[in-house]
């Protein structure tokens, strides 16, 4: 993806953009999703734009909204065998395991 | 006249931490388990479900780091790399991108060559990925995860390496220390530790670096110098024809020796990751950094100095022992039992390590009990058995684990020490050998030999040889 696009200082999100971003998220977009999906994403980058304009010179990046940090579990097992359980989950189940579609490397 | 050229390698090793459970939630990360009897809503990625990180994931990873000569990053944390694949429940991977734990360390290989370092640019924590099966009949895959969520390191080496053999050395010092650490069993067969590695070839004095492959899927050291030869003479053959080396992915095929490109991802190299909201930040304070440091137990370097200095050990033995963690600590807790550290030596580099190679295996699979053989010493130097049955007796060790006191005697191989017994036994060979004996009267010395043989294959071995000899000499 090269330099994002703008045209009077608004984001303009091309239809090779929301293309490339439907097939990294797996979407299937009809032409109406397209079109709103590129103006939502317009919206944010300007709004992006606008946060870009407050000076955060000497503030520290923040790496997440909680003021907790080192939240760990000791090494102990506390799971047993719960794959009756967990395969209800599953779409299709086969031998114990979860069926997906065949995959080739 | 062609050029010549020289290969650049960097390594990306992942480790499997031998924690008990998984990175993020209580799941068992025993090896072999059932499909799927060890997973969770974490790490079957459920929705809604949250991830609480393992602390000793963390103090591994540091002490992997610390041993590594990195510097610790104080303030750390998670990221989500996004793709995907079945076998990757959540769609994402939680892993170390922007703020890995460890940065900029070096280890010290040793090769023909000399002693060079090898430097690593850093080392993260991240969590493994399921197991795929395809079933080929009823054309779909099936999912395990089992290993889904087990802590791996990785460590991310600089483009240092100019060979196979310091590819080879650098991985073989990096599996000594994790294994003398504890974190890790290092087992490239098994995957607990798995080596890509990525390579280019440049003209000798050219400085800006190739074009370079990732490979992957090598399993065992000579697979791994395999695929780096093969590949090296792949893009100089590409580039003495004029062509390009393409940036990309290959898989290696031990059986056929050679590699493959795997399917381009054109687009998957866009993981998208962002700091991962669903953990808080890390941040390791200037005393827990101290009391893993503390923590570091004695390496092979000061260990071997020390099994010369306290055990009398000759330098190429003490090296060979501590080159295995595993074998090191049989041979100390052997030692500690029979105090005779010297013997215990002398089997582990005569005959456990024939057996080990005749069978083609690593230190690391020696199942037998140091208490086994510190009591097969002791049988041994009490006299109890004799050099031919004690070997015998370690194969049974070394294959079984028996203890060799009761085997010993429910076999009926104790050395028989009895004169009179003895003598008889001697009396018979030298009437059923007249000739042997003439030999050895008329000043054939060497005839002894042929008697002393006669009378342990009489005694079916558990004579007293020396004993043997004596009455011999003196009955001729």
């Amino acid at each position: 993806m090269g330099e994002l696009e703008k045209k009077q200082g608004k984001h303009i999100i091309s239809d090779e953009t929301i293309e490339y971003v439907g097939i990294l998220a797996k979407l299937e977009l009809s032409l109406e999703e397209k079109e709103h999906a590129k103006k939502d994403m317009e919206e944010m980058l300007d709004y992006i734009d606008k946060l870009n304009e407050l000076d955060t010179a000497g503030t520290e990046p923040m790496s997440h909204v909680f003021p907790v940090n080192n939240v760990f579990r000791e090494d102990v097992v506390t799971n047993g065998n719960d794959r009756e359980n967990m395969l209800k989950n599953a779409p299709e189940v086969k031998d114990g395991s979860y069926q997906a579609p065949k995959t080739v490397e | 006249m062609s050029r010549e050229y020289e290969t650049v390698i960097g390594l990306e090793v992942h480790v499997e931490l031998a924690t008990k459970t998984k990175i993020f939630c209580g799941c068992s990360t025993a090896f072999g388990g059932a499909p799927n009897a060890h997973t969770c809503p974490v790490c079957a990625g459920m929705p809604g479900s949250l991830p609480v990180l393992n602390k000793q994931v963390v103090e591994y990873a540091m002490a992997v780091g610390l041993a590594a000569n990195c510097s610790i990053t104080r303030h750390c944390k998670f990221d989500r790399k996004n793709y995907f694949y079945p076998d990757n429940p959540q769609n994402y991977q939680i892993s170390q991108l922007y703020l890995p734990i460890c940065r900029d360390g070096s280890v010290e290989i040793e090769t023909s060559a000399g002693k060079k370092a090898v430097r690593i640019h850093e080392i993260h924590m991240e969590e493994d990925a399921g197991k795929l099966i395809h079933d080929e009949r009823g054309d779909c895959s099936l999912v395990d995860y089992n290993r889904s969520g087990v802590p791996l390191i990785e460590i991310v080496s600089e483009p240092d390496m100019r060979s196979a053999e310091e590819v080879i050395a650098y991985l073989e010092k990096l599996r000594m220390m994790i294994q003398y650490l504890g974190a890790s069993d290092c087992k490239l067969n098994e995957g607990s530790m798995r080596a890509d590695v990525n390579l280019s070839v440049r003209e000798v004095g050219v400085e800006a670096f190739g074009t370079r492959t990732e490979m992957k899927n090598l399993n065992s050291f000579k697979a791994i110098a395999r695929a780096i030869e093969n590949e090296k003479n792949r893009q100089i053959d590409l580039l003495e024809e004029g062509k390009k080396v393409i940036q990309e992915t290959r898989r290696w095929d031990d059986l056929k020796e050679y590699s493959y490109a795997m399917r381009s991802k054109e687009d998957a190299q866009d993981y998208r990751y962002f700091p991962e909201p669903d953990l808080v930040p890390l941040v390791i304070s200037e005393e827990w950094v101290e009391e893993i440091k503390s923590r570091q137990p004695e390496f092979q370097p000061e260990k071997m100095e020390r099994y010369k200095r306290e055990y009398g050990l000759p330098e190429y033995d003490a090296q060979i022992i501590t080159g295995s963690k595993h074998l090191a600590d049989l041979f100390e807790a052997a030692a500690a039992l029979c105090k005779k550290p010297k013997k215990v030596s002398n089997w582990l580099m005569g005959e456990t390590i024939r057996l080990l190679k005749e069978q083609d295996m690593e230190p690391e699979d020696i199942r037998f009990a140091p208490a086994n053989l510190a009591k097969l010493i002791e049988l041994t130097e009490a006299g109890s058995i004799n050099g031919t049955v004690a070997k015998e007796v370690f194969e049974k060790i070394f294959e079984e684990d028996i203890d060799p006191a009761v085997y010993v005697e429910k076999q009926g191989l104790k050395t028989v020490n009895d004169a009179g017994e003895l003598r008889n036994a001697i009396l018979q060979v030298m009437k059923d050998n007249p000739k042997s004996v003439e030999d050895y009267r008329n000043g054939k010395e060497k005839a002894i030999g042929f008697l002393v043989g006669q009378t342990m294959k009489a005694m079916k071995g558990k004579a007293n040889p020396g004993m043997v000899n004596k009455i011999l000499k003196e009955l001729l």
